[in-house]
């Protein structure tokens, strides 16, 4: 599999990559005559040893696979490509699918066809938005502050949602592990949705157990969130395991604030690694694994942040799109409704350049949600992602519009037409901007 | 004119995000895209520039101090970037270079790393140890070689300390850039410094630059820390310090 695996950094750092060019095509043309059946049998990482494993072969459905269980890799990939094979029938082979027999496929398969095979997906999620309709793209606000300044965060969210950014969440990822802030920073979330009768939900991406002590502390929490990795042993470095996440999903939902959908997951190819919880199992493969977790919690939302983790694991611009296209393919061909922190660090080859390469890419693949930071740098996090204007130009440019509820509270208020366009006008934005301005702290306008 | 004007500028003043750029159509205003491809050029600049050690030997001959140059196993500013665990751990020659010096009498010795930002130590390396260099002379602890290191990660000044056979360990060491502070140095400090410790065996005082703490900030908060730490004989989360408020982070 590793030696399968298009060239990338982390495999490289891990010593499993393949030693030469052609020892990498001459893995890939071994795999395509493997038989897809073999990955429900042969485990990469033993069933006794990880929980991820377990739940993967446990909840694998024999039923659903029987219709491709003929089928080598190779086939695999060609009967994805066929124009027969629609979403109605990816559906009901998508439980007798795993993340391995994805991964592999993934391996032979060329950028394109990565785009091809999602972009006959749907899958929609919803709270008080709906995201992932075909013909709309959402966006989760990111208003992130190294100081989590309340003011600071509320400016950065009236900017966000005047470009028409926020309808898959408003997300803050806070600087501290302060369970008191937390609680500070929901409530002003709340506050901010419910005052503004605004169609989506909030989210503040602390530690998972943060969350349920807010839950216990009667916070108003929408989404819950955590990252999530493909094996055991890097679960448990980030402090969780799946009875946890399932303990968080049942506290959520006895909220009772949205449909059942909950959970908000981020994963992301080198984690492992780094959390030296891989078992020699290349990162692309442990990636998807992860993908078999976050399918246990039917969440609202899942995106992989593709270039946060640095060079050592994706090199370059081109790693770095290669890794964000299979990680969006791999997470569909699942069910999972699927987004992409589209981004890098500073120390990684790549620019902005090559987050509009991604973005658009993704998009055209049916990408289910982007990020919206205010121009692109989130001067919490020190990694630079895409920004409310990227929002505009791929929703533009694609004839995409916001979730069909966001879309129309936007016209309700006079921010867009209904094509989706941005209002130019100064009078309506005034108006919003005089209700949104009595949501900052009083004492300062 | 062919960009307008977002009617909300007044918002910036609550924050440094950048927010109420203007809209050229649905793109962002030329000026806008040129202030963050300056601000990522310098960014991107302070990565892979190195280090200018030779004006930093030079100064510290000038104050007087002791300094010797080491390198980690990396060989290149890719090998370093591609291979953390390289950064972390010395190569042959620097070892026995460190060997040679051991002296197991010195509390104390700093280390001037180059990280992730060359312009943060140019920036910020100096003045912080001219205030150091004073604030210690007051505090009697001994103080060994200074030691220059190249292509060097957080881990690679226990290695250091431990050769050395020092008492703790200041280690200088540019961070990550990001676009508001391509300058930023972090100090990390260790008390008893091995090759095999974590994370949690250190005390980290980051985000000395301009916009953030200042280098005599950070020299007084380091001196604070030291000094807290000998009279503990310990460093690290347990160490659960207060610095004083003068140089609030």
């Amino acid at each position: 599999m590793a030696k399968a695996s298009p060239l990338r950094s982390g495999d490289v750092l891990a010593g499993i990559a393949a030693k030469s060019e052609e020892e990498r095509v001459a893995a890939q043309i071994c795999m395509a005559d493997l038989p897809l059946r073999i990955f429900a049998s042969e485990h990469l990482i033993p069933y006794e040893i990880d929980e991820v494993t377990r739940a993967i072969c446990d909840s694998w459905d024999q039923d659903a696979f029987r219709p491709v269980s003929h089928l080598t890799v190779g086939q695999f990939r060609e009967h994805l490509l066929q124009e027969k094979t629609t979403d109605e029938e990816l559906v009901k082979l998508a439980p007798g699918l795993t993340p391995e027999m994805l991964a592999a496929v993934s391996k032979l398969m060329r950028n394109q066809d990565l785009i091809s095979v999602a972009a006959k997906i749907e899958v929609v999620t919803k709270f008080r938005s709906s995201v992932g309709k075909k013909g709309h793209l959402a966006i989760r606000l990111q208003p992130n502050h190294p100081t989590d300044n309340i003011k600071a965060i509320i400016a950065a969210t009236i900017d966000g949602l005047l470009y028409g950014c926020g309808d898959a969440v408003i997300g803050i990822n806070p600087a501290t592990d302060s369970i008191d802030r937390m609680t500070e920073l929901l409530k002003t979330l709340d506050h901010i949705i419910s005052s503004m009768d605004i169609p989506t939900q909030s989210c503040v991406l602390g530690h998972v157990t943060n969350q349920i002590e807010a839950i216990n502390r009667g916070c108003p929490v929408d989404l819950i969130f955590q990252s999530i990795a493909g094996t055991e042993k890097t679960n448990q470095s980030y402090g969780i395991n799946l009875s946890i996440l399932r303990e968080a999903m049942d506290a959520g939902q006895s909220l009772s604030r949205g449909q059942g959908q909950v959970m908000y997951f981020e994963t992301g190819q080198g984690s492992c690694l780094s959390a030296r919880g891989h078992h020699n199992v290349d990162q692309q493969t442990l990636e998807a694994r992860a993908y078999g977790v976050a399918r246990l919690f039917n969440p609202f939302l899942v995106n992989t942040v593709v270039g946060f983790i640095g060079p050592e694991y994706l090199y370059d611009g081109k790693q770095i799109t290669r890794a964000g296209l299979e990680d969006h393919f791999c997470a569909k061909m699942l069910r999972l409704p699927m987004g992409c922190d589209v981004c890098y660090t500073n120390h990684a080859q790549a620019d902005q350049d090559d987050m509009d390469n991604l973005m658009t890419l993704l998009a055209v693949a049916g990408c289910n949600y982007f990020m919206g930071v205010p121009g692109a740098d989130d001067i919490m996090l020190n990694y630079q992602s895409t920004s409310f204007h990227d929002a505009q130009y791929i929703r533009e440019t694609l004839r995409l519009k916001p979730a069909p509820e966001f879309d129309l509270w936007m016209q309700r208020l006079g921010l867009s037409d209904n094509q989706g366009r941005l209002s130019y006008s100064k009078q309506l934005q005034g108006s919003f901007l005089t209700q949104a301005t009595k949501l900052l702290p009083s004492g300062d306008l | 004119m062919t960009s307008s004007h977002d009617p909300w500028s007044f918002l910036k003043r609550f924050t440094h995000a950048r927010i109420a750029l203007g809209r050229a159509g649905h793109g962002t205003p030329t000026n806008e895209v040129l202030n963050f491809r300056l601000a990522h050029s310098k960014a991107r600049d302070s990565v892979w520039s190195e280090v200018d050690f030779t004006a930093m030997r030079e100064y510290l001959q000038t104050s007087n101090l002791n300094f010797v140059d080491v390198q980690s196993r990396c060989r290149s500013k890719q090998e370093f970037l591609l291979n953390p665990d390289l950064g972390r751990s010395l190569n042959t020659s620097s070892d026995s270079v460190l060997g040679q010096k051991k002296t197991d009498q010195c509390d104390l010795i700093l280390v001037i790393a180059d990280g992730l930002s060359a312009h943060a130590v140019h920036e910020n390396g100096k003045p912080f140890v001219d205030h150091f260099m004073q604030l210690l002379k007051q505090s009697g602890l001994s103080l060994g070689p200074v030691v220059l290191a190249k292509y060097a990660r957080v881990g690679l000044g226990d290695n250091i300390g431990e050769a050395l056979g020092a008492k703790s360990v200041v280690m200088l060491i540019g961070e990550r850039p990001g676009l508001a502070s391509a300058e930023s140095l972090s100090i990390y400090y260790t008390f008893k410094p091995r090759a095999e410790n974590t994370d949690a065996c250190r005390n980290c005082i980051s985000n000395i630059h301009a916009s953030g703490i200042s280098p005599e900030g950070a020299a007084i908060m380091a001196d604070h820390l030291i000094k807290t730490s000998f009279h503990r004989q310990l460093s690290g989360v347990d160490l659960k310090i207060e610095y004083p408020s003068l140089a609030k982070k």
